[in-house]
């Protein structure tokens, strides 16, 4: 500050066509958006039990596979299976106004609108449980 | 089929989600500069394309938003079951909120400038009008009405303000070189109309204060611009600025009656000036003390709580007309209320034919 450019040469490239096209959960950058009412918990380190094998590393930041998401085939609804126990429903929406993915950098102080995204995986629902 | 979803247990804080209005995605589609603007590091940030400013509000909520990007895991990680996904995802950041921009006005801030009344030529240069614009929570667009509508301009490179006097004489000097030089007054150029009050007032090695810059700043001040760039004199805010110069000078000591005004403000134009002169121009600088008079009320002198304001406006005039009192007020309406409701909230308001009268409770 006073001033830092939002940097959008890289969206731009994508923006034109975007926004016209049809339902797509990720983003022609590979992200996704996933909104889940209620608080998911994880451990702030891998655990040194591990007998399913969820936790792993990529990258060298730790990290765990916590669920299973399928969508059917209309684009319109979700289910989230997280661990072996609980699932929830969900649909698939899109939103009313757009979301863009800032990315801030302390270091070279510049800020890049990296993505927009246009739909969201909610999940409104309490989980149910897996009989 | 299935998309594994992972989480890093670490999940990086560099990302924020900003709501992309249509005017805003408009800005970017356009290729607009589009920057991040505070006043100081503390201050409010707000948005800014070229033509628009937003202000920006952290909507919060309680929801756990993942934002997750498309990723391949390590070799060792993958099973049989987990080759069958259809792809893998990583949440690799929480949204605990969201960025909402709402249009607003930029602001900029010249208190800390210089005051140039053309003759103080040694000027402490605090700052570039470059400097001032990048620094400014205001788009580019903004910027130029409210640097000129604040009588901004630049003297020996420093970034100043023209005191009220020496853009009044400005004016008078432009309009007269003009009219003389039978240029068009509805199509006016800087170099044209500098070289035009030039040649009325220089002899040769005199030192001359209206530079081109501070025609610039006149014609930006008082001329309004058509979409085709030419720019022609606003015959209302030249009105309005004589009006505002008259009152100080004859109706800042004692009240003068509205016939006697009107004689006096016709009386500052430069001779075989015509525009309307309009009392209602001169909202928000005058009071009435008795119906048929008027005062200047110079808005400096004016209690900065809300309260005390209305309080002091009742002292000075017990009946005021809602438009007559609404530019005297409506700075203190930080909520966006309606004036309607906002005056109701510290004064009596009643209809009376077609005029709405403000009085105290």
């Amino acid at each position: 500050m006073p001033s830092v450019e939002l940097s959008t040469s890289q969206i731009r490239r994508v923006l034109k066509n975007d926004l016209e096209r049809p339902v797509s959960i990720t983003t022609p950058f590979g992200n996704m958006l996933l909104e889940i009412q209620g608080d998911l918990d994880f451990p702030a380190e891998s655990p040194r039990y591990d007998p399913q094998r969820i936790f792993s590393k990529y990258q060298d930041d730790q990290i765990v596979r916590f669920g299973r998401l399928i969508i059917e085939a209309d684009y319109k609804k979700a289910t989230l299976y997280i661990g072996e126990k609980q699932r929830l429903l969900g649909s698939i929406m899109k939103l009313e106004t757009p979301l863009g993915l800032l990315k801030f950098n302390q270091d070279s102080t510049t800020v890049e609108l990296e993505d927009i995204i246009q739909f969201k995986i909610i999940f409104k629902d309490r989980p149910l449980p897996i009989m | 089929m299935s998309r594994y979803i992972y989480a890093k247990l670490q999940p990086e804080s560099t990302r924020k989600l900003l709501l992309l209005t249509p005017d805003i995605l408009e800005a970017i589609k356009s290729g607009q500069k589009i920057e991040f603007k505070a006043l100081q590091e503390t201050q409010q940030v707000v948005l800014c394309s070229e033509e628009k400013t937003w202000s920006l509000r952290q909507k919060n909520h309680s929801n756990t938003v993942f934002l997750t990007r498309e990723f391949l895991p390590d070799a060792d990680e993958e099973g049989p079951e987990l080759n069958d996904a259809v792809s893998h995802h990583l949440g690799f950041s929480r949204q605990s909120f969201e960025l909402e921009p709402k249009i607003s006005a930029g602001e900029i801030n010249v208190n800390h400038l210089p005051i140039y009344d053309g003759e103080n030529r040694d000027l402490v240069k605090s700052s570039t009008v470059e400097k001032l614009m990048e620094s400014s929570p205001c788009s580019m667009k903004e910027f130029q009405t409210k640097w000129y509508a604040a009588g901004g301009c630049t003297i020996n490179g420093a970034a100043c303000l023209l005191t009220h006097g020496f853009l009044s004489r400005a004016l008078h000097l432009t309009i007269m070189s003009c009219m003389a030089e039978s240029i068009d007054l509805d199509d006016l150029n800087v170099r044209e109309t500098f070289e035009a009050v030039s040649k009325d007032i220089s002899e040769a090695g005199e030192f001359n204060p209206y530079t081109q810059e501070v025609i610039e700043t006149v014609i930006g001040k008082f001329c309004q611009q058509a979409p085709d760039g030419k720019r022609s004199l606003d015959r209302k805010s030249v009105s309005k600025w004589y009006g505002i110069t008259a009152l100080k000078k004859f109706a800042a000591k004692q009240p003068l009656s509205h016939e006697e005004f009107m004689i006096k403000w016709k009386s500052q134009f430069p001779p075989y000036f015509n525009c309307n002169l309009d009392i209602s121009l001169l909202q928000g600088h005058f009071f009435r003390p008795l119906a048929s008079s008027i005062h200047y009320l110079s808005r400096s002198t004016l209690p900065d709580d809300v309260k005390d304001r209305f309080k002091y406006l009742f002292k000075i005039q017990s009946v005021w007309d809602l438009e007559d009192i609404q530019p005297l007020i409506e700075d203190l309406n930080t909520s966006g209320l309606k004036i309607d409701s906002f005056v109701m909230k510290f004064a009596r308001r009643k209809r009376q034919g077609k005029r709405t009268i403000v009085t105290s409770r």
